[in-house]
This record gives C-alpha cells, sequence and structure tokens, in this order.
C-alpha cells in the first residue's frame, strides 16, 4: 500500500514544483516558482523524486543511505540532519522545507512498513 | 614556498605562486596540438581530439613494469566524494582538479606544487545539491586553464601563475540548482562545457564561450532546442526537462564539429506503458535526449545528431564516455559507449553503422539493430513494480569514465558493469520548476543479475564489430577509466584501491599497486625530461560508489568517502 502523507500548508516557493496540478501548463505559460502556500505535498511522491536515490524503496532499504524504516535514531537526530544534511551525503532541505513539513517527512518515515506481500 | 593573496575583480584566492622548476615551461597549447596529441602531453580530457586515452610512450613496457614505483603524491584536501578528475599535462607540468573545482599545476617530475586555486563557491547552495561537489576536470589553450564550478562559472586561469583571467557565470545555479561538474573542451578559440541535467527540470545547455574573452559565443538546449524538437514532447512535457552534456565530448576538426553526448529526460522512469509516444511523463522521443550531438564549434548551431535511445526510460545517457575517432579500410569512424552497455559505431555524419554490447546482463531491450540502432524489444513500464530486475543497475553497463583505443594493438580497453536493480514506478505530478532536488519516478534497490553475482570486467574488443579478444573479471566493478599505452600495457585503477597493468595482447597481469583507496577518476601517461609517468587520482564517493559499502561490505565499510590523492609513478 502506497503510504501519502498530505501536507497542507507549504511556505517555500521550491515546494511548489511538488504540487499536484491537473496538468502541464502551456506553452505560453511560465512555470510559476512562487506557488500557492496551500497545495499538496505527497511525501510518498518526494521519495520516488529526490530521497529514493539513496534511501532505496522508498526508505525502506539501505542504498547510499541508511534504511529509514524501523530507524533507531531519534527525532532531533533526523530532524537535524534534514535540515542541515551531511557534506559529501546528504543534501541540506533546510531551505527547501518548513520545519512543519519535515515533521510530516518524519512521520512517514516512522510509518514506514514492509511492502505486503 | 612564497605565499600571495591575490584579489581581480572576481571573487578568488589564489595560493601559493612559485616559479615553475626547470624544465617546465609552458609552451602555447592550440588546436593543432591537441589534434596531434603530442607523446609527452595528455592536452584534453580524452588525451586528444581522437579520444583514445591513449599514450604513445613505451618506456614503460612489460619487461621493466614489475619496477614501477611511486615517485611523488599529491594531496589536494577537502576531497569530498573522492576524487574524480581526469588531469592533463603540458611541457613537463601536470594540472588536475579536486572536488569544489580546487585546480593545482605541479612540477611533472616532482609534484612540487607551481599554483593552485581554490575558486571561491557558494557554500550554501552546494550543500543543497546531490550531484555535487565533485570536479571532473579541466581544458587547457591559449595560454589557460579551464575549469567549471557547481555554482554556475566557468573560470580560466593563466596557466603559468593560476590568476584569473575571466570568470563568466553561465546558468543560474541558484535557481536550477544544478551547474558544472564534467571537464570543458578547448578548441579553435572556444571553451565548450555542459551543464548538468538529466534529473532536473532545466533544458540542459551546453554552452560555446570565447576562450580569449570569457564571453558567451552560443548556446544550445538539449531539452527541445529545435523547433523539431519540441513536437518530440507531448503535452509541453518538454518543460518537465532533463538532457544536459554533463561528461566532456570532442571536436572533430576536418568537419568544424564538436560532438556531444547528451543526458536523460526527467522524470527518468516514466509510466507511460508501451505507448509511449502518447501516454505517460513525457510522450514523445524526447529530442535532444540520450542522444549524441554534432554542433557548429563556432556557431552551436546543430548540424546532425543521433538519438541512442528515443524515449529513454531508463536513465542510459548518451553523456558518458569517449568518441573514439579511428579510420579503417578508407572508413572514418566514431565509437561512443552509451551508458547502457551498448557501443554504438558511426560514420563521421552520425549514421549508424554498427552497434554492438559490451555487459551480459541487459534486458532494458532485447537488443538494438546493429544495422539502423533501433531499439527492438523494448520495455516501457506501467506504473507499480516491475516483474523483473531491471538490467542494468541505475549506475550503467558502463560507467562515466573512459575506456581506452590502442592503435597499436587496435584493440578497445573498456570496463563493463553487471548488476540490476528492482524497480517500482511512481506516478509522479510533473516538476517544472526546481524542487527540493532530483525527479526521479520511482522507487529502487540495487540487486545481482538473474541467477549470479554482481561483477565487473575489463573487456579487450574490436572497437567496430565488438568481437572479444580477452577479458578480465573484477569482484566489484571498477569504476575509473583505462589508459593503454604504447608499452603495450593496459591500466585499470580498481574500485578496492589498486591499480592494475595488463598485457595489451593477453590480458595478463604484470604489475599491481594498492592506492589506499577506491579509484573513481581518470589516469593518463606522461614525460618530462625522457622519463615517463603513470598518474592517477584516487579517492572513493559519489552516486554509483556511495552504493558499495552496503552492497559489497568489506573494504568498502571503512573506506573514506571525503579524501583522495593524485598518486604518480614512474620506473625505480
Amino acid at each position: 500500500m502506497r503510504l501519502a502523507w498530505k501536507i497542507m500548508t507549504l511556505s517555500t516557493s521550491t515546494l511548489a514544483a511538488l504540487l499536484t496540478i491537473a496538468s502541464l501548463p502551456s506553452r505560453a505559460q511560465q512555470p510559476t516558482p512562487g506557488a500557492p502556500d496551500n497545495q499538496q505535498l505527497d511525501v510518498g511522491q518526494l521519495f520516488a523524486t529526490t530521497c529514493g536515490w539513496c534511501h532505496s524503496d522508498g526508505g525502506r532499504a539501505a542504498g547510499k543511505g541508511p534504511q529509514l524504516m524501523d530507524s533507531k535514531r531519534d527525532d532531533d537526530f533526523i530532524r537535524n540532519r534534514i535540515k542541515n544534511g551531511k557534506e559529501g551525503a546528504m543534501p541540506a532541505f533546510g531551505v527547501t522545507f518548513s520545519d512543519a513539513q519535515i515533521d510530516e517527512i518524519m512521520k512517514y518515515i516512522r510509518a514506514l512498513k514492509p511492502h505486503e506481500g | 614556498m612564497k605565499k600571495q593573496w591575490r584579489y581581480s575583480c572576481f571573487p578568488v584566492v589564489v595560493i601559493g605562486v612559485t616559479l615553475m622548476a626547470s624544465g617546465a615551461f609552458a609552451q602555447s597549447v592550440d588546436t593543432a596540438r591537441i589534434e596531434s596529441a603530442g607523446q609527452n602531453d595528455w592536452l584534453t580530457y580524452h588525451g586528444s581530439y581522437k579520444s583514445y586515452h591513449y599514450s604513445p610512450l613505451a618506456q614503460i613496457n612489460p619487461s621493466n613494469v614489475s619496477n614501477l614505483g611511486v615517485a611523488w603524491i599529491h594531496i589536494p584536501g577537502r576531497s569530498t566524494r573522492g576524487l574524480q578528475s581526469m588531469p592533463l599535462a603540458a611541457d613537463g607540468v601536470l594540472y588536475y582538479t579536486g572536488s569544489y573545482s580546487r585546480t593545482f599545476a605541479l612540477n611533472g617530475a616532482t609534484g612540487e606544487v607551481i599554483w593552485s586555486y581554490f575558486p571561491e563557491l557558494d557554500e550554501a547552495l552546494i550543500a543543497r545539491q546531490t550531484h555535487s561537489p565533485y570536479n571532473r576536470g579541466a581544458a587547457i589553450g591559449e595560454g589557460k586553464v579551464y575549469v567549471g564550478t557547481m555554482d554556475g562559472r566557468l573560470i580560466a586561469l593563466d596557466m603559468k601563475t593560476g590568476k584569473v583571467m575571466w570568470d563568466t557565470k553561465l546558468i543560474d545555479s541558484q535557481k536550477l540548482t544544478v551547474g558544472f561538474t564534467g571537464a570543458p573542451l578547448y578548441a579553435k578559440g572556444t571553451v565548450v562545457i555542459g551543464a548538468q541535467g538529466g534529473e532536473w527540470p532545466g533544458r540542459g545547455p551546453i554552452f560555446g564561450v570565447d576562450a580569449a574573452t570569457g564571453k558567451k559565443k552560443w548556446e544550445f538546449l538539449t531539452v527541445a532546442g529545435t523547433d523539431d524538437a519540441i513536437k518530440t514532447w507531448g503535452n509541453d512535457s518538454w518543460r518537465t526537462g532533463g538532457g544536459g552534456g554533463w561528461m566532456p565530448g570532442t571536436y572533430d576538426g576536418e568537419t568544424n564539429t564538436i560532438l556531444w553526448g547528451t543526458a536523460n529526460p526527467a522524470p527518468l522512469y516514466d509510466w507511460s506503458g508501451a505507448d509511449y509516444k502518447t501516454q505517460g511523463a513525457r510522450p514523445g522521443d524526447n529530442l535532444y535526449t540520450t542522444s549524441v550531438l554534432a554542433l557548429d564549434i563556432d556557431t552551436g548551431k546543430l548540424k546532425s545528431y543521433h538519438q541512442e535511445l528515443p524515449h529513454d526510460a531508463w536513465d542510459f545517457d548518451s553523456a558518458v564516455g569517449e568518441f573514439v575517432m579511428l579510420d579503417r579500410d578508407g572508413q572514418k569512424y566514431i565509437v561512443h559507449p552509451n551508458k547502457s552497455g551498448y557501443i554504438f559505431v558511426y560514420d563521421r555524419n552520425l549514421a549508424v553503422k554498427n552497434v554492438w554490447r559490451i555487459t551480459q546482463n541487459s534486458n532494458f531491450v532485447k537488443d538494438i539493430d546493429p544495422k539502423t540502432g533501433e531499439l527492438i524489444g523494448r520495455r516501457d513500464f506501467s506504473a507499480g513494480k516491475a516483474s523483473e530486475p531491471l538490467c542494468p543497475h541505475i549506475s550503467g553497463g558502463v560507467s562515466w569514465n573512459s575506456g581506452s583505443y590502442n592503435p597499436k594493438t587496435g584493440l578497445y580497453y573498456k570496463l563493463g558493469q553487471e548488476w540490476c536493480m528492482t524497480l517500482e514506478v511512481q506516478k509522479t505530478t510533473p516538476i517544472v520548476a526546481p524542487q527540493a532536488q532530483l525527479n526521479i519516478g520511482a522507487d529502487f534497490k540495487i540487486a545481482p543479475p538473474p541467477g549470479g553475482e554482481i561483477y565487473g570486467h575489463l573487456d579487450a574488443r574490436d572497437p567496430i564489430t565488438g568481437a572479444k579478444k580477452w577479458e578480465v573479471r573484477f569482484p566489484e566493478p571498477p569504476l575509473g577509466s583505462v589508459l593503454s599505452t604504447g608499452g603495450n600495457l593496459v591500466f585499470v585503477p580498481d574500485s578496492r584501491g589498486t591499480v592494475h597493468a595488463y598485457d595489451a595482447d593477453s590480458g595478463a597481469e604484470l604489475w599491481s599497486h594498492g592506492d589506499g583507496t577506491g579509484h573513481q577518476g581518470g589516469i593518463i601517461s606522461y614525460a618530462v625530461n625522457g622519463k615517463q609517468y603513470i598518474a592517477v587520482v584516487a579517492g572513493f564517493g559519489g552516486m554509483a560508489s556511495d552504493d558499495y559499502a552496503p552492497t559489497f561490505g568489506g573494504v568498502y565499510k571503512s573506506m573514506p568517502r571525503d579524501d583522495g590523492a593524485l598518486i604518480v609513478y614512474s620506473l625505480k
């Protein structure tokens, strides 16, 4: 089952492109970096677009980065790592995500379960 | 050593300028000299425009290679994600780059630092980037050394002093979150460099810059760069971007043409199913991604192209590797590897003459037609879990590093990688502006090939037919470049940290030496005052090598990913 944690309040323009939109803009339109702040973010999709290259299988398995499912790290550690990254290993997302959004990503991580079947 | 702090109109720090050692005087490096590929030098990323990664030097050969030992070592410092660059050598001076575009000129005989240059970079931006902060090399020409940066600049340094001659901002990296990691190419008064692009919603530009002034001459967009190309991105999906030319190509002086490979479209994995022409994230062929381009060097105008993988749905770029230009039986060929492990053989107009495969494990297509280059039996995924692992793995059937063609043996020495991955494609929302970072479109995990283990292999093959003469296997795929020499030797720096020398005719191992950490960059040969040297960069870490510790364990568990050294060998 696909996990889909929704974030209802977005505050950064860089998240705009993750937003659910019905269709691509026409050629006459320009992409809108500064998008509305009340759209939805699918954290499962965030893993499929960005995080999953290193945290394999949606965070369920170790890859370049550690397995996130059943992580023994506490919330403060994970929150700090998402915000500040680790040089040469993980980008810093503190500019990209608000604290509330990072909390939502952590909820996704804490809820990770093995695939059924 | 005298230290000087210098400021120009650009934010720059030049450290440690000393006089060059005797016998090491920079002469003019120009297009004709790079074309002729002098005996003692290594003047461009691929060795010469012929792109052989071959040195004619024969002082080190099978009879004495057992006496090869370390001549000197240089530590660049701050080697985050190891060292990945291809050194250059001209007139006894070795030039090379490290992470954060640190650039060095060293006495080729002693390793003494002649000058060093550490650009002041946008560190906050770099901390946000995924494919960063490594640098894969420089270019030289017209008395300058050219290097790109992760924050979107191309910088020219005086070859003798390291002083900044110009510093040109080419892309808005703050907005796009990508920059330059690949080496530039110098030819005919122009410096060409391609941006990163495959995983981001940009249009993957390739730039031509005036070598004398730093002024941009032209820009070619690898995503929908022409009216015809826009039509190959249904629903205006060119806005999700990709492409880019993140590794250097080469120059064909006979036709005044730049040959350059491009990266995949975004998202990497599409949910279109079989009807990719009309369905999915980016309906159509997605020109000019995963293509080889022929661009006029003076104008950047597209002269011809071949899209190696139309609608690439597997992240198997054409941006990787060399463009081996050779003549056989009156026919002029270009041999170029695709990241998938298929090797394309073209004529000089990029018409397909043959296609052969270096990997054993490959199932993203059933085959590629050797006469036309058409993909046969392609696997286009729908959303959900792939029924069987995809081969090869996202790191490719070949590395982004280069193989070597030896004109004396007539053999092409190339590394192949045997690995696969589980894949679950996700239908994602279109990403049309830079966001958190990448645009992959799937969850995946590295996996062994069906019925076997992951491994790598060095093949000695006919470059045109692909006929294999010999093979050497490695327990883990080597990721570095290959060097062959006129001394009938083939050098392979492997992932565990050992440099191997093989007999070019038989593949028999003749010598090896540990460099203390894994390799994933360049290796060259040059000569100073009649003495031959082999220079190799060591230092592990990055998008492919970061998988080694969790996958293979062993020596990789303790291998640093923030360290590196340039190691230079000569006969004792």
